[in-house]
Protein backbone atom coordinates (compact mmCIF):
# COMPACT_ATOMS: atom_id res chain seq x y z
CA UNK A 1 0.00 0.00 0.00
CA UNK A 2 1.41 3.37 -0.99
CA UNK A 3 0.52 6.31 1.23
CA UNK A 4 0.05 9.72 -0.29
CA UNK A 5 2.26 12.41 1.23
CA UNK A 6 -0.79 14.23 2.62
CA UNK A 7 -2.12 11.12 4.35
CA UNK A 8 1.34 10.29 5.68
CA UNK A 9 1.67 13.82 7.10
CA UNK A 10 -1.77 13.55 8.66
CA UNK A 11 -0.91 10.24 10.32
CA UNK A 12 2.42 11.53 11.66
CA UNK A 13 0.83 14.76 12.91
CA UNK A 14 -2.04 12.91 14.57
CA UNK A 15 0.46 10.54 16.24
CA UNK A 16 2.52 13.50 17.51
CA UNK A 17 -0.56 15.32 18.77
CA UNK A 18 -1.93 12.26 20.54
CA UNK A 19 1.50 11.42 21.95
CA UNK A 20 1.98 14.96 23.23
CA UNK A 21 -1.39 15.01 24.96
CA UNK A 22 -0.79 11.61 26.55
CA UNK A 23 2.71 12.61 27.64
CA UNK A 24 1.36 15.70 29.40
CA UNK A 25 -0.63 13.47 31.77
CA UNK A 26 1.79 11.20 33.64
CA UNK A 27 -0.95 10.45 36.17
CA UNK A 28 -2.93 8.70 33.46
CA UNK A 29 -0.04 6.85 31.84
CA UNK A 30 2.25 6.15 34.79
CA UNK A 31 5.86 7.26 35.07
CA UNK A 32 7.40 4.58 32.82
CA UNK A 33 5.06 5.14 29.86
CA UNK A 34 5.42 8.89 30.35
CA UNK A 35 9.19 8.71 30.00
CA UNK A 36 9.35 6.22 27.11
CA UNK A 37 6.58 8.11 25.34
CA UNK A 38 8.65 11.27 25.68
CA UNK A 39 11.61 9.56 24.00
CA UNK A 40 9.40 8.21 21.20
CA UNK A 41 7.85 11.67 20.89
CA UNK A 42 11.29 13.16 20.28
CA UNK A 43 11.98 10.60 17.56
CA UNK A 44 8.63 11.30 15.89
CA UNK A 45 9.35 15.04 15.97
CA UNK A 46 12.56 14.35 14.02
CA UNK A 47 10.48 12.45 11.42
CA UNK A 48 8.04 15.39 11.29
CA UNK A 49 10.94 17.79 10.65
CA UNK A 50 12.40 15.52 7.96
CA UNK A 51 9.02 15.32 6.21
CA UNK A 52 8.88 19.13 6.09
CA UNK A 53 12.59 19.66 5.49
CA UNK A 54 12.09 21.39 2.09
CA UNK A 55 9.75 23.94 3.69
CA UNK A 56 12.22 24.58 6.52
CA UNK A 57 15.13 25.10 4.12
CA UNK A 58 13.05 27.45 1.90
CA UNK A 59 11.87 29.53 4.85
CA UNK A 60 15.35 29.81 6.38
CA UNK A 61 16.77 30.91 2.99
CA UNK A 62 14.12 33.54 2.41
CA UNK A 63 13.53 34.63 6.01
CA UNK A 64 15.36 37.95 5.73
CA UNK A 65 14.20 38.70 2.20
CA UNK A 66 10.71 38.27 0.76
CA UNK A 67 8.36 36.10 2.80
CA UNK A 68 4.58 36.37 3.36
CA UNK A 69 3.63 37.55 6.84
CA UNK A 70 1.76 34.39 7.75
CA UNK A 71 4.71 32.18 6.79
CA UNK A 72 7.04 34.38 8.84
CA UNK A 73 4.80 34.09 11.91
CA UNK A 74 4.47 30.37 11.32
CA UNK A 75 8.23 29.88 11.13
CA UNK A 76 8.85 31.93 14.29
CA UNK A 77 6.22 29.92 16.12
CA UNK A 78 7.71 26.66 14.87
CA UNK A 79 11.18 27.73 16.03
CA UNK A 80 9.82 28.48 19.52
CA UNK A 81 8.01 25.15 19.56
CA UNK A 82 11.19 23.35 18.55
CA UNK A 83 13.10 25.05 21.39
CA UNK A 84 10.33 24.19 23.87
CA UNK A 85 10.21 20.52 22.79
CA UNK A 86 14.01 20.24 22.93
CA UNK A 87 13.97 21.68 26.46
CA UNK A 88 11.16 19.33 27.53
CA UNK A 89 12.98 16.25 26.25
CA UNK A 90 16.40 17.27 27.57
CA UNK A 91 15.14 18.24 31.03
CA UNK A 92 12.94 15.14 31.03
CA UNK A 93 15.96 12.94 30.43
CA UNK A 94 17.85 14.78 33.18
CA UNK A 95 15.14 14.05 35.79
CA UNK A 96 14.30 10.62 34.36
CA UNK A 97 13.81 7.74 36.78
CA UNK A 98 12.85 4.84 34.53
CA UNK A 99 14.72 5.49 31.25
CA UNK A 100 18.06 6.33 32.86
CA UNK A 101 17.61 3.45 35.29
CA UNK A 102 17.33 1.08 32.31
CA UNK A 103 20.86 2.10 31.28
CA UNK A 104 22.18 1.90 34.83
CA UNK A 105 22.27 5.67 35.28
CA UNK A 106 20.52 7.93 37.74
CA UNK A 107 18.87 11.27 37.05
CA UNK A 108 19.57 14.63 38.59
CA UNK A 109 17.68 15.75 41.70
CA UNK A 110 18.27 19.40 40.90
CA UNK A 111 14.94 21.24 41.00
CA UNK A 112 15.95 23.51 38.11
CA UNK A 113 15.48 20.62 35.61
CA UNK A 114 12.05 19.87 36.98
CA UNK A 115 11.10 23.55 36.83
CA UNK A 116 12.42 23.75 33.24
CA UNK A 117 10.51 20.58 32.30
CA UNK A 118 7.21 21.93 33.66
CA UNK A 119 7.63 25.48 32.36
CA UNK A 120 8.64 24.34 28.87
CA UNK A 121 5.62 22.00 28.81
CA UNK A 122 3.24 24.81 29.74
CA UNK A 123 4.76 26.97 26.99
CA UNK A 124 4.62 24.09 24.50
CA UNK A 125 0.93 23.56 25.24
CA UNK A 126 0.15 27.13 24.15
CA UNK A 127 2.51 26.87 21.16
CA UNK A 128 0.95 23.58 20.05
CA UNK A 129 -2.46 25.24 20.22
CA UNK A 130 -1.23 28.11 18.03
CA UNK A 131 0.52 25.66 15.68
CA UNK A 132 -2.69 23.66 15.23
CA UNK A 133 -4.69 26.88 14.83
CA UNK A 134 -2.42 28.13 12.04
CA UNK A 135 -2.81 24.81 10.20
CA UNK A 136 -6.50 24.39 11.02
CA UNK A 137 -7.70 24.73 7.41
CA UNK A 138 -5.32 21.98 6.31
CA UNK A 139 -6.34 19.76 9.24
CA UNK A 140 -10.06 20.13 8.50
CA UNK A 141 -9.74 19.64 4.73
CA UNK A 142 -7.42 16.61 5.09
CA UNK A 143 -9.52 14.91 7.76
CA UNK A 144 -12.58 15.53 5.57
CA UNK A 145 -10.80 14.11 2.55
CA UNK A 146 -9.56 10.93 4.23
CA UNK A 147 -12.25 10.15 6.80
CA UNK A 148 -15.49 11.93 5.97
CA UNK A 149 -15.55 11.71 2.19
CA UNK A 150 -14.64 8.00 1.81
CA UNK A 151 -17.58 7.08 4.09
CA UNK A 152 -20.24 9.68 3.39
CA UNK A 153 -19.16 10.47 -0.18
CA UNK A 154 -19.58 6.81 -1.14
CA UNK A 155 -22.95 6.60 0.60
CA UNK A 156 -24.13 9.69 -1.23
CA UNK A 157 -22.85 8.18 -4.49
CA UNK A 158 -24.77 4.95 -3.77
CA UNK A 159 -27.90 6.92 -2.99
CA UNK A 160 -27.54 8.93 -6.17
CA UNK A 161 -26.97 5.89 -8.40
CA UNK A 162 -30.44 4.26 -8.16
CA UNK A 163 -32.05 7.65 -8.74
CA UNK A 164 -29.90 8.13 -11.82
CA UNK A 165 -30.76 4.62 -13.04
CA UNK A 166 -34.50 5.24 -12.65
CA UNK A 167 -34.17 8.55 -14.44
CA UNK A 168 -32.33 6.84 -17.27
CA UNK A 169 -35.02 4.13 -17.34
CA UNK A 170 -37.68 6.81 -17.57
CA UNK A 171 -36.00 8.42 -20.55
CA UNK A 172 -35.82 5.13 -22.38
CA UNK B 1 10.97 10.04 0.57
CA UNK B 2 10.71 6.26 0.49
CA UNK B 3 13.45 6.06 3.13
CA UNK B 4 11.65 8.62 5.30
CA UNK B 5 8.50 6.54 5.00
CA UNK B 6 10.40 3.45 6.14
CA UNK B 7 11.93 5.33 9.10
CA UNK B 8 8.47 6.55 10.05
CA UNK B 9 7.00 3.04 9.92
CA UNK B 10 9.84 1.69 12.07
CA UNK B 11 9.40 4.49 14.63
CA UNK B 12 5.66 3.96 14.87
CA UNK B 13 6.23 0.21 15.21
CA UNK B 14 8.79 0.83 17.99
CA UNK B 15 6.30 3.11 19.74
CA UNK B 16 3.60 0.46 19.53
CA UNK B 17 5.93 -2.29 20.76
CA UNK B 18 7.06 -0.18 23.74
CA UNK B 19 3.45 0.62 24.64
CA UNK B 20 2.29 -2.96 24.25
CA UNK B 21 5.23 -4.32 26.28
CA UNK B 22 4.57 -1.90 29.10
CA UNK B 23 0.82 -2.54 29.03
CA UNK B 24 1.52 -6.30 29.21
CA UNK B 25 3.98 -5.84 32.07
CA UNK B 26 1.22 -4.06 34.01
CA UNK B 27 -1.20 -6.98 33.87
CA UNK B 28 -1.52 -9.17 36.96
CA UNK B 29 -0.91 -12.41 35.06
CA UNK B 30 2.44 -11.33 33.62
CA UNK B 31 3.54 -9.78 36.93
CA UNK B 32 2.69 -13.04 38.71
CA UNK B 33 4.60 -15.04 36.10
CA UNK B 34 7.67 -12.83 36.37
CA UNK B 35 7.26 -12.61 40.13
CA UNK B 36 7.53 -8.83 40.32
CA UNK B 37 5.27 -6.20 41.83
CA UNK B 38 2.83 -4.38 39.55
CA UNK B 39 4.41 -1.78 37.32
CA UNK B 40 7.97 -1.07 36.31
CA UNK B 41 9.79 0.55 39.19
CA UNK B 42 6.68 0.55 41.34
CA UNK B 43 8.66 1.48 44.44
CA UNK B 44 10.31 4.42 42.67
CA UNK B 45 6.95 5.65 41.51
CA UNK B 46 5.95 6.42 45.07
CA UNK B 47 8.52 9.17 45.21
CA UNK B 48 8.38 10.09 41.53
CA UNK B 49 7.79 13.79 41.05
CA UNK B 50 5.20 13.34 38.35
CA UNK B 51 2.59 15.77 37.16
CA UNK B 52 2.01 18.48 34.64
CA UNK B 53 -1.19 19.88 35.97
CA UNK B 54 -1.33 23.24 37.70
CA UNK B 55 0.54 23.12 40.95
CA UNK B 56 3.06 20.59 39.75
CA UNK B 57 5.88 22.59 41.26
CA UNK B 58 4.80 21.42 44.66
CA UNK B 59 7.58 19.05 45.73
CA UNK B 60 6.47 16.12 47.82
CA UNK B 61 2.94 17.42 48.12
CA UNK B 62 -0.34 16.86 46.38
CA UNK B 63 -1.05 17.88 42.80
CA UNK B 64 -4.53 19.28 42.30
CA UNK B 65 -5.59 17.55 45.47
CA UNK B 66 -4.21 14.23 44.23
CA UNK B 67 -1.28 12.50 45.88
CA UNK B 68 1.94 13.00 43.96
CA UNK B 69 3.45 10.04 42.11
CA UNK B 70 1.83 6.72 41.38
CA UNK B 71 -0.81 6.05 38.81
CA UNK B 72 -4.29 7.45 39.13
CA UNK B 73 -5.70 6.16 35.86
CA UNK B 74 -7.71 9.34 35.27
CA UNK B 75 -7.46 11.44 32.15
CA UNK B 76 -8.27 14.70 33.91
CA UNK B 77 -5.12 16.61 32.92
CA UNK B 78 -5.25 15.26 29.38
CA UNK B 79 -8.81 16.53 29.02
CA UNK B 80 -7.88 19.91 30.47
CA UNK B 81 -4.94 20.25 28.10
CA UNK B 82 -7.07 19.24 25.12
CA UNK B 83 -9.60 21.87 26.17
CA UNK B 84 -6.86 24.52 26.42
CA UNK B 85 -5.67 23.70 22.90
CA UNK B 86 -9.25 23.76 21.58
CA UNK B 87 -9.82 27.20 23.16
CA UNK B 88 -6.61 28.54 21.57
CA UNK B 89 -7.61 27.14 18.15
CA UNK B 90 -11.10 28.65 18.44
CA UNK B 91 -9.75 32.02 19.57
CA UNK B 92 -7.26 32.19 16.69
CA UNK B 93 -9.94 31.15 14.20
CA UNK B 94 -12.28 33.85 15.51
CA UNK B 95 -9.61 36.56 15.37
CA UNK B 96 -8.63 35.38 11.87
CA UNK B 97 -12.22 35.41 10.66
CA UNK B 98 -12.87 38.90 12.09
CA UNK B 99 -9.64 40.13 10.46
CA UNK B 100 -10.66 38.69 7.10
CA UNK B 101 -14.10 40.33 7.29
CA UNK B 102 -12.60 43.68 8.26
CA UNK B 103 -10.13 43.47 5.40
CA UNK B 104 -12.90 42.61 2.94
CA UNK B 105 -15.03 45.48 4.24
CA UNK B 106 -12.09 47.88 3.90
CA UNK B 107 -11.47 46.68 0.34
CA UNK B 108 -15.13 47.17 -0.51
CA UNK B 109 -15.07 50.72 0.94
CA UNK B 110 -11.91 51.54 -0.98
CA UNK B 111 -13.45 50.26 -4.22
CA UNK B 112 -16.59 52.30 -3.59
CA UNK B 113 -14.54 55.46 -2.92
CA UNK B 114 -12.46 54.88 -6.09
CA UNK B 115 -15.68 54.41 -8.04
CA UNK B 116 -17.06 57.69 -6.73
CA UNK B 117 -13.89 59.66 -7.39
CA UNK B 118 -13.50 58.13 -10.87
Amino acid sequence: MKLSSTLRNLLVDATIFGGFLLATDPHATGQAIHEWLGIAFGATIIVHLLLHWKWIVNVVRRFFSRLPGQVRINSLLNSLLFIAVTLIIFSGVMISKVVLNTFGLSGSHDMIWRWLHVTATSAALVLVGLHVALHWKWVVSTVKRYTWQPVFGRRRQNEAQPALMSEQGGVR
Amino acid sequence: MKTVGHILMILIAVLLVIGATYALSQTTAVSALVGQPMGVGASEEQSAPAGFANGQNNPGGAINGRPEGGREGGLETLGQNLLKIAVIVMAVQMVWSIGQRMRRAAERTNRWQWGRSG
